[in-house]
Parts: C-alpha cells; sequence; structure tokens
C-alpha cells in the first residue's frame, strides 16, 4: 500500500522519476564519499572490545546487525526488559509493536543508549555497545539516526540549520555539510522552507526536518519512536513513507509504533512486546495486541 | 579549527537568539561587578587614609638635650638607624627648627625674629620612620632605656601614644569587616549570578539532549555556553567599567573643586588621596586597574557559573 501512496502523490520531490531515494543517496554518496568513510572507519575504531562472534545465523542471506542478548533493563523494582533476545538484520524495516508499558521506548533506548542495560549484549554491526565508555558515546551516536515523537527539534535555529547542526558536531567541512543538508531537506521534500523556523512548520513538515537530520550522517540505522503520535493522518501517512522510501534505498529502519494501520499496511517484520518480553515475531506481520 | 570557529558562532548565535536571559544576565553579572568595585574602591581608600595618617602621625620625634656632646649625638643616631624596624631617619639640627618654627608661625609677625641662632631654645632632634605602625611601641621601649637618659630630652611618642592605639585598633577591625562584608556579597552575587545562568541554560536543556544524541562531544557541547559566558563578562565589565569611570570622574571633580561644602565636601575629603596624587588625576590609572579586576573577575565567574550550570545535562 505505501508504495500505491507514492504514485499517488507526483509533487512531492522525492517521488519524482530520477529523484527516487535511492538515487539521491547515491548522489550524496558520490559528493561526500571521500570524507563520509574515514568517518565511518574512525568510528568503529573507536568502539572498544573484541568483535562479539554471532551465535549460528539461520537467515545467512541477511547480515546480523543488531542483536539484542538476555538484555535486562529495571527501573528500580520494575523490570522494562525481562531477558529480551533478538536479531535485527541489515535492510530490514522492523515494527515494533505493544501496549503502553510493554517496553518499546525501553528497547529503543537501550539501542541508542540512552540508558544502559542491567545485564546482557547489544551488539551492534559485532562490537558489543554496552562496553562503551561514557566518552565513546558521541561516536557512536553518529552513526544512528534517532527520530523522536516529539521531534525535539531546536527552536532558535532554522530548518537548515537544525539539520546541519547534525553534522557540524562532527567536525564536517562547511562546503561538505551544505551540499549535503541540501540534498537531504529536498529527499524529505522540505528544501523550499530551509529558512523557516520549526515553529512556523506543520507537525508532519517538523517531523520531516527531524528525519532529515537523522538520515544526514548517512546512517546504516534509523530508529523512530512512535514518529507519528503527534501527527494526524495525512501527516502520518507521509511520513511512513518517507520511512518506508529510506527503508528502500538501504537503511534498517526500527520503528515503534501503536497504530495498527500502519503496521498492517506495511506488511514488513512486526515485534510484539508484552510487559518487558517479545511474545510474537512475525515475518511479514500484522498488530497482533 | 572549523569545530573552533562553530562553537565561537554558535556561542553569539545562542546569545543573540536567548536575548532576554542574555540580558538579565548581563544585569545580574554587571551589579555583581559593581559590587566587586565597590569594595575594592573602599579598600584602596582605606589604604591611602593609612598611608597619610602613618605620614603625618607615625613619625618618632626624639628631641636631644642640649647638653648632649656631638659624639653622644652621632652614636645614638647610628644606633636609631641600626634598628630593625626603622625605615629612614633624618637629622633636624638646632637651625632646622629654627626656620621650621618660624614657617609654622609666619603670619605671627610677633614671632618672626624672636628666636636666633645664638639664642636658640629649640632642641635639636632624629626623626625616625616606619614601615609598620605597629613597631612604635617597640622602638619606644628601647629609646626609653636609662642608658639614653643623658641625651634624649623627651619624644613625641607620648603626646601621640592614644591616638596611635586608637587608630590601629579601629583600622584593623575595619578590615576585618571590610574582608568580611566583602565575602559575604560577593558570595551572593556568585550565587545571583550562578542562578540566572542556570535559568539560561536550564531553558536550553532539549538543545543540549539533541546535541547529545546527535553525536556532540562533550567538549563540543559545553563550549558554546562558555563562549556565552565570556561573551556576559566583557559586556558586563564593560558596562561597569563605564559607570565607574563617571563615578570617579564626578568624585574628582568634587575633589577639585574648593568651594564645595557638607556631605560633598565629605566625599571630597575621603576620596582626596585616592583619586589625585600631588595634585595629579589618578583617575585614569584607577579605572584601569578597576577596569582589570572587573574583567578577571567576570571572565571567573562567568566561566565557572556556565560549566557548572551545564554540567548536570552532560551526563549520560
Ligand atoms: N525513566 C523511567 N523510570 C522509571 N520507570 C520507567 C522509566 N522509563 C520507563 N519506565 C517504565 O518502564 C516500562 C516500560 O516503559 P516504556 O517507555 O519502554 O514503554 P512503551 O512500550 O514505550 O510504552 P508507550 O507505548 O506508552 O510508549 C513502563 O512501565 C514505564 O513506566
Ligand atoms: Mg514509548
Amino acid at each position: 500500500m505505501p508504495e500505491e501512496k507514492v504514485t499517488e502523490q507526483p509533487d512531492s520531490p522525492a517521488s519524482k522519476p530520477g529523484k527516487s531515494v535511492e538515487g539521491l543517496t547515491k548522489k550524496v554518496a558520490a559528493k561526500v564519499g571521500k570524507a563520509a568513510r574515514p568517518l565511518f572507519k574512525k568510528v568503529k575504531d573507536a568502539m572498544p572490545g573484541k568483535e562479539v562472534e554471532p551465535i549460528e545465523d539461520p537467515t545467512p542471506l541477511r547480515p546480523l546487525l543488531v542483536e539484542f542478548r538476555d538484555v535486562t533493563k529495571q527501573y528500580g523494582n520494575h523490570i522494562a526488559l525481562n531477558n529480551i533476545s533478538i536479531k535485527f538484520y541489515k535492510g530490514e524495516f522492523l515494527s515494533i509493536v505493544g501496549p503502553s508499558g510493554a517496553g518499546k521506548s525501553t528497547l529503543i533506548k537501550c539501542l541508542t543508549l540512552q540508558e544502559r542495560p542491567d545485564s546482557g549484549r547489544i551488539i551492534v554491526a559485532g562490537r558489543d555497545i554496552t562496553l562503551l565508555k561514557d566518552r565513546d558515546l558521541p561516536y557512536y551516536r553518529r552513526k544512528v539516526g534517532i527520530v523522536f515523537q516529539d521531534f525535539k527539534l531546536l527552536p532558535a535555529k532554522t530548518v537548515y540549520e537544525n539539520v546541519a547542526f547534525a553534522l557540524e558536531v562532527s567536525g564536517t567541512p562547511g562546503r561538505e555539510i551544505k551540499s549535503r543538508v541540501e540534498v537531504m531537506l529536498e529527499t524529505v521534500g522540505m528544501l523550499s522552507k530551509r529558512n523557516n523556523f520549526p515553529h512556523e512548520l506543520s507537525g508532519g513538515e517538523q517531523q520531516r526536518v527531524v528525519i532529515a537530520r537523522a538520515l544526514v550522517h548517512d546512517p546504516k540505522i534509523l530508529i523512530a519512536d512512535e514518529p507519528t503520535g503527534n501527527l494526524d493522518p495525512v501527516n502520518t501517512w507521509e511520513i511512513v513513507e518517507l520511512l518506508y522510501k529510506i527503508n528502500k534505498s538501504g537503511t534498517m529502519v526500527i520503528l515503534a509504533t501503536h497504530d495498527r494501520e500502519i503496521v498492517d499496511a506495511l506488511k514488513k517484520r512486526v515485534v510484539t512486546m508484552r510487559a518487558g518480553t517479545v511474545v510474537a515475531d512475525q515475518e511479514k506481520g500484522v498488530y497482533l495486541v | 579549527m572549523n569545530s573552533f570557529l562553530r562553537v565561537l558562532g554558535y556561542g553569539v548565535q545562542g546569545f543573540r537568539r536567548n536575548l532576554w536571559l542574555s540580558v538579565i544576565a548581563i544585569i545580574t553579572l554587571t551589579m555583581t561587578l559593581l559590587t566587586i568595585t565597590a569594595f575594592t574602591v573602599g579598600d584602596i581608600v582605606a589604604t591611602k587614609k593609612y598611608q597619610e595618617f602613618s605620614q603625618d602621625k607615625i613619625d618618632y620625634v626624639v628631641y636631644i638635650q642640649d647638653s648632649a656632646s656631638d659624639q653622644d649625638f652621632n652614636a645614638l643616631y647610628d644606633q636609631i638607624k641600626a634598628r630593625p624596624e626603622v625605615q629612614t631617619v633624618t637629622v633636624v639640627s638646632k637651625s632646622d627648627a629654627r626656620i621650621k618654627f618660624e614657617q609654622d608661625h609666619k603670619d605671627q609677625p610677633v614671632l618672626q625674629g624672636l628666636i636666633t641662632d645664638d639664642n636658640n631654645p629649640l632642641p635639636r632632634s632624629i626623626v625616625a620612620h616606619f614601615v609598620d605602625p605597629n613597631s612604635i611601641s617597640v622602638f619606644n621601649t628601647f629609646i626609653s632605656a636609662d642608658r639614653y637618659k643623658g641625651v634624649v630630652d623627651s619624644t613625641s611618642y607620648k603626646d601621640n601614644a592614644t591616638s596611635i592605639d586608637n587608630y590601629l585598633h579601629f583600622t584593623k577591625i575595619l578590615r576585618i569587616f571590610g574582608l568580611f562584608f566583602t565575602c559575604f556579597f560577593v558570595l551572593i552575587a556568585v550565587l545571583v549570578v550562578l542562578n540566572t545562568i542556570r535559568l539560561a541554560i536550564f531553558a536550553r536543556r532539549t538543545e543540549i539532549e539533541v546535541m547529545r544524541l546527535v553525536g556532540a562531544t562533550q567538549r563540543y557541547i559545553r563550549g558554546p555556553f562558555i563562549v556565552e559566558g565570556i561573551l556576559f563578562a566583557v559586556i558586563s565589565t564593560l558596562i561597569s567599567t563605564i559607570l565607574t569611570g563617571i563615578m570617579l570622574q564626578q568624585i574628582d571633580n568634587l575633589v577639585q573643586q574648593t568651594t564645595v561644602t557638607g556631605l560633598g565636601n565629605q566625599i571630597a575629603q575621603l576620596f582626596s588621596s585616592t583619586v589625585r596624587m600631588n595634585g595629579v588625576s589618578e583617575v585614569t590609572s584607577l579605572l584601569l586597574y578597576l577596569f582589570a579586576i572587573q574583567l578577571i573577575s567576570g571572565l571567573v565567574l562567568a566561566t565557572m557559573c556556565s560549566m557548572l550550570a551545564v554540567r548536570r545535562y552532560l551526563k549520560e
């Protein structure tokens, strides 16, 4: 269904022929390729610890990218994640669903290391990220893109500055920032509003900017916790389409959501959580709870 | 270099775009700097007054009996000069004393020519100057020893003893209180500045959170806030230096006018030795000194408060 939606919206710049997300990403890569690669190498080098060898992989065709191994997280006496083990693969579009309080956000926060698990390992690209020191976190975070329900755009910065900001913190040269940010804003259809401030945008537009900010690093993983939670149905679908296209261009997308319609329409892998455990994991899933 | 310029730019941008909080922070910091300045000036005035007093009263004059031989006189002179508490020694001969007497009574013609070198009842004297007024009593004990009875006629100490003691006591208490109040006010000022900057940073905690989540290092996050702190400090220093300069100029005008009375006169009396030295205005050099103090305390205060305030948001 999302693919049909794309064709229904011919004036969305990202959906014009020849300007597919894939094409754009290649363009970005071609423009910035030389600088982007050493950056990634630096990030990998900054991760301490031995490479963690994977246990048997049932689907060798899809390389393992993220693995939770016996991860437990408690808040006081409340167990938010109860001994979770789960694997995410490269290029996957993954929905995490479940009732409120099931632990979806906690799982995501452990992956971004906003929270540290009490026990277990979280292995990303072969490295155990729970071993990262606080001072290594900035380098790890530059490899994942994060999208929030409440946007978290900086109110005092323009659309352009909000996206550029994510590259500036890693010391990217100015000219490269300009081209990357412009391409990214075009991808999400926000280039024409580059000089607007967040309060001048609709919720859906703001979320597009957030997605541009999350992707401008060219991360391998895009993590979105209820990105449509504050949006009306029309905007919701536009954002979902955008995520879908981003996924098609090769980026793994992890989407935590309450929205049954989205999950059922995507026909992608669905992980259902309840009370801190995974209760179902369907390949082409639907919303169960 | 890239990052340094960016941090600098973001500092300036943060300052401009949070103008209201910046203005409040600058007002608070300016008031703090003016408080510190007031106490510094108070200390300078007290020190100058103290020096003035030392020069007037703290000279110790030893009058020599006319019957004493030149040999005894010279021996005593050498011994006084050898005392560790004595800084300099001057000798006033009988004719020096006569000249001084005539000068002191210039406007009384009757007294002129009354004393001649041949008929001069005024004694010779040795005048000792001290660095530390507290050593006067030590020197007095030394000079009162029996072996000088035949040489020393009298001393100036007897006349001044009580007033010197009172003054020393008074200045000691004044300094302790001054220090106490300075510490007290500076502490309050620091708390106010810290709180203002904390408020300014609290308003931007989301910004810090987002910076962390897009992979900014701690140094990169802290940088702009420190730049803003430096801006606060520089602007506050300029304002308080200008205000201080205006105040000092007003006081200097008062000191220069001879006709002022009442409160103006009291202020002029108090500051006369601070803003003028030998009739030349000291305002510029004093202001430069105060500017340096304001700039240093402003920078230290603002950057320290910025670092303290931002620290809690940097924790993972
Ligand atoms: N910082 C915290 N301190 C204490 N308890 C917390 C904290 N964060 C989450 N929890 C608890 O952990 C459990 C899981 O929370 P989590 O936010 O992961 O749920 P969720 O699945 O994302 O829910 P929702 O769909 O409402 O977002 C909840 O019971 C919540 O109350
Ligand atoms: Mg949640």
